[in-house]
């Protein structure tokens, strides 16, 4: 437990095994202050953020959260976008299945090849027909998949299909589930040690303001 | 006017709202003073952001 005490009163915060509930507010944001008791901050801090998460997704058509390495194509954003937890776990699934070079796990859609000649490289498939001519030469979108085959800075790609098809709402969705993520780890460090509670004058006097552990 | 708020820049207020919730819920743990801080990072994450936006507003104008 910790307890902060003033001359305005006593706060106590029941934090319970700190380091579980660390663990369950990075797996779902709000969670670990549930498991503390802290209800009221938990559905705040629950809906607030993966409402800004969800938007984000939802901008971003479901395909600014990835997990990537590849040359021209290291998804950074994708270390900070994790600290949400669940939501983002089927990104890391793409991930490992794609290390394996299997294709993408929950396909969405499909797209043609570079060099197909009768349709824009890397454009959507809307005929069910195409996708018996094209065979296994079709590229698949999987659900939260990294873009399919190779990066380049000069030829087209499938992520500079995906940037042609969402314009900003690209950066726009990447910085929504950016700032989810940065804001979840503030709620884990919530959990993890309590608020960040100061007061006035606490820096002249030390006795009436302090925060000790229990 | 219409332009300004129908614009790209306006993304940033839901941003500024979840983070001012976030944040503020952070610092303490009543109610009451959730609620002041939440006000107050608002404002200032909104005054801060308007200033760099004015002031590169004004660059644009300035800048050929």
């Amino acid at each position: 437990m910790v307890f902060y005490e003033s001359p305005k009163g006593t706060v106590r915060v029941e934090l319970g095994n700190r380091y579980l509930a660390a663990f369950y507010a990075w797996l779902l944001p709000g969670a670990g202050h549930f498991y503390q008791g802290r209800y009221t901050k938990g559905l705040v801090f629950s809906l607030t953020i993966l409402t800004t998460y969800f938007v984000g997704f939802w901008l971003g058509d479901g395909r600014v959260v990835y997990a990537s390495w590849k040359t021209n194509d290291v998804r950074w954003q994708f270390v900070v976008q994790c600290m949400v937890g669940a939501p983002t776990f089927p990104a890391i699934i793409q991930a490992v299945n794609a290390k394996e070079n299997v294709a993408p796990l929950w396909i969405r859609n499909y797209r043609y090849p570079a060099n197909d000649g009768t349709h824009t490289a890397f454009s959507r498939i809307t005929d069910p027909a195409e996708l018996t001519r094209l065979g296994k030469r079709k590229i698949p979108d999987g659900f939260m998949a990294a873009p399919f085959g190779m990066v380049t800075t000069t030829e087209p790609d499938v992520l500079s299909a995906w940037h042609a098809e969402l314009g900003h709402n690209f950066d726009i969705a990447t910085l929504y589930t950016f700032v989810a993520g940065l804001l979840n780890l503030l709620v884990i460090y919530d959990a993890l040690a309590g608020p960040g509670m100061y007061f006035e004058g606490s820096e002249d006097d030390d006795d009436d303001d302090k925060k000790p552990d229990a | 006017m219409l332009q300004l708020l129908t614009s790209q820049i306006m993304h940033i207020v839901p941003l500024v709202a979840a983070a001012s919730i976030v944040y503020g819920a952070t610092r303490d743990e009543r109610p009451t003073f959730i609620l002041a801080h939440i006000v107050r990072s608002a404002v200032w994450m909104m005054v801060f952001l308007g200033v760099i936006t004015v002031v590169l507003f004004a660059l644009g104008l300035w800048i050929p």
